[in-house]
């Protein structure tokens, strides 16, 4: 006996009626699926993976799962045909799908294969109807990131209506990088040519160096190459909900349509007006109990934004705020913070976009968080605030018409209110997401009516 | 028939699946995706059979079971007539392969677990180990379209390599006369199988036996192990 490595896949059911009617059909479907080559082999070269994607795996369980979607809702049909021809051709130009990440003893090492090993209808699912459960359901599915492509759609058609769901592993993706994603995929859509693979980068440590100066890199190159198993760290909550797991593994979120003219003003100065809000609505509630924005020492930012900033450097800003501060002062922190953003503003990275929290030692990162993960009651409150200009830009297929953008991602645990903008120009949304176990709902419905008249949704 | 599916113990499958799935797994690096695609009901489990065959059909009844499937496997009534062997089997669900086996089971609203490629495929030499399709095989077809149940495939890759099975010849099986005493018209030769043989053999030998006894014990032990699998 050898102890060969075993490999077990279960396929999707083939269904009388639906998939097959007799028994040639059947047989011939099963041989076909038997003889296919669908575990990643060929040739395949390195992708590193940079400290948060590290972190994601370390921290990955049957509870938590890191997955981040985009949302599409529209008023019309769409051929099935076209949207599983488009993704067919989309896994072939674009490497980063054809990734896999090898669990080995010290660290996880992903590839990406020249070949895939999976088709189009296997990553496309499609329902009949409209369900806010099955989307649910489907979002807060595990990705088996050794096997499978870390990327999975689901349209849901029920007469006119339509929804499309492009779900991905934020081990794969960031907020950017799944803009990105899609662009090339409504590019396809769209009928443009897509010459050969689309060049992707990742995040080199020359980058880093330019950004963090020499000496964190030179840290950051022994930690690692050092041999150490990754060390735990706080855990997380994400927004895909499994109920039966205890409420403070939740993320609640709240999509609001923000399109139209009343909202003009709040997409325009979104994180100035966004920040003030939250900053006025925490003072208001004038006390302790519950979660307010502080304004962090200099020392302890780069903290607080590793720990509360989850989404792409390029999209994302945290924001720290004393109390009932005039409005021009949170308008010139807001620049300021925006300085460093420029630089980025033209990158789009699919790997290792968070340097600041790649550059954190993990031990430094958990001592410096368990006050504020372990505290009795909440003391904190970090927003975050992604203020896309890729999401909101990006093209999306030209025939999709009364085109709905909302976003879901995943926060940190911990007491925050996570603001995330998104959509094409004149139908934005807003989406809130917060921990109901550290965030009260007063709190949020108090944010949402400050937003400038925001109506409450139903 | 009542019977067949009532030997079944869930008490037998967990205890099992306490000890023996953490050892599968941790031996064989198993590894599982599309697991979600197991649901309760009436369904047929339908997968490729490899050496390995022991690994592949515990390690599914395993994840069935943690899935909370009722399921029952199709065995070889040659199995059920080696008395210890036939009770283990039982316990865990197997029955005999029949087609009244088989609509009973449906008609309980368990799962059926069918390897239709047999020991044919599950002999196949290790040059053939990536063919895992069984075109020979209707009979399982047949019981979907007739009882128009979901047929959930699954695919074992690896398994093929516990026990490499390393040529199959019609020449050997006619120098070890197994056309004329057992049937078979080609003979497949494991590692494992020559192994035995040879150490069943001189162990023999090694207890003071006659040389034609150990001979005959290797001899037996050679041709035996590929169709107990």
């Amino acid at each position: 006996m050898i102890p060969a490595k075993v490999r077990i896949k279960v396929y999707p059911p083939f269904r009388f009626g639906v998939d097959f009617s007799t028994s040639e059909d059947l047989s011939r479907l099963m041989n076909e699926l038997m003889d296919r080559q669908d575990v990643p082999a060929g040739e395949k070269r390195k992708y590193r993976l940079n400290g948060l994607e590290r972190f994601m795996l370390a921290n990955e369980h049957e509870r938590v799962a890191y997955n981040s979607q985009f949302v599409f809702e529209f008023t019309h049909p769409v051929s099935r045909e076209k949207l599983l021809e488009t993704t067919e051709r989309w896994i072939s130009v674009f490497p980063p799908v054809r990734s896999v990440i090898e669990r080995r003893l010290f660290w996880d090492q992903r590839f990406v294969y020249r070949r895939a090993w999976f088709s189009s209808r296997e990553i496309f699912h499609f329902e009949d109807r409209i369900s806010q459960e099955a989307i649910d359901r489907f979002c807060g599915r595990h990705f088996d990131l050794a096997f499978e492509p870390a990327v999975r759609f689901l349209l849901q058609q029920e007469g006119d209506r339509a929804r499309l769901i492009f779900n991905c592993h934020h081990s794969l993706f960031d907020g950017a990088g799944q803009a990105y994603a899609f662009e090339i995929w409504s590019k396809i859509y769209n009928g443009s040519d897509v010459q050969g693979e689309v060049d992707v980068k990742a995040f080199r440590y020359r980058f880093v160096r330019h950004q963090m100066g020499w000496k964190k890199s030179l840290a950051l190159l022994w930690r690692n190459f050092s041999l150490k198993p990754p060390r735990k760290m706080p855990k997380l909550g994400t927004l895909n909900d499994f109920p039966d797991q205890g409420e403070d593994r939740l993320v609640s979120s709240v999509t609001l349509d923000v399109s139209g003219e009343p909202y003009q003003d709040l997409r325009s100065q979104f994180l100035v007006k966004a920040a003030e809000v939250v900053d006025r609505v925490l003072a208001e509630k004038g006390n302790r109990e519950d979660p307010f924005i502080i304004y962090a020492p200099a020392g302890l930012r780069w903290v607080m934004k590793a720990h509360s900033t989850f989404q792409n450097a390029v999209v994302s800003q945290t924001l720290f705020f004393g109390r009932n501060l005039p409005r021009d002062e949170i308008k010139r922190r807001v620049e300021q913070k925006s300085k460093g953003d420029i630089f980025l503003e033209n990158a789009r990275f699919l790997f290792g976009t968070l340097p600041l929290s790649y550059l954190t030692p993990s031990r430094k990162l958990e001592k410096k968080l368990r006050p504020f993960d372990q505290a009795e009651s909440p003391i904190t409150c970090t927003m975050l605030a992604v203020h896309a200009p890729i999401p909101r830009a990006f093209p999306v297929p030209k025939d999709w018409r009364d085109l709905r953008i909302s976003a879901r991602g995943t926060l940190m645990r911990s007491p925050c209110i996570g603001l995330i903008l998104t959509g094409q120009r004149g139908r934005e949304t807003l989406t809130i997401e917060y921990l109901p176990s550290l965030v009260s709902k007063a709190t949020v419905e108090l944010v949402m009516r400050r937003l400038s008249t925001i109506p409450t949704p139903p | 028939m009542e019977k067949e599916t009532a030997a079944r113990s869930l008490k037998w499958i967990a205890s099992l699946e306490r000890w023996l799935w953490p050892v599968l797994k941790t031996v064989f690096r198993i590894e599982v995706s599309g697991e979600h695609h197991l649901r309760p009901g009436p369904a047929l489990i339908i997968a490729n059979h490899n050496s390995g065959a022991l690994v592949e059909s515990h390690s599914l009844l395993f994840l069935c079971f943690q899935k909370g499937l009722t399921v029952f496997g199709l065995n070889h009534k040659a199995l059920f007539k080696i008395p210890l062997v036939s009770r283990y089997f039982r316990k865990i669900g197997a029955v005999t392969a029949s087609r009244e086996a088989a609509a009973q089971v449906l008609r309980e609203n368990a799962s059926l677990l069918i390897f239709p490629g047999g020991n044919r495929q599950a002999l196949r030499p290790l040059s053939q180990s990536h063919v895992n399709s069984f075109e020979w095989a209707k009979g399982w077809a047949a019981l979907a379209v007739t009882h128009q149940a979901p047929v959930v495939p699954v695919k074992f890759t690896g398994t093929h390599g516990i026990n490499p099975i390393l040529f199959s010849s019609r020449l050997l099986a006619k120098i070890l006369v197994l056309p004329w005493a057992f049937g078979v018209s080609h003979f497949p030769l494991s590692l494992a199988q020559a192994l035995l043989s040879l150490a069943v053999g001189m162990g023999v030998m090694g207890l003071g036996a006659p040389l034609w006894s150990g001979l005959l014990a290797g001899y037996l032990v050679f041709c035996f192990p590929p169709w107990c699998r």
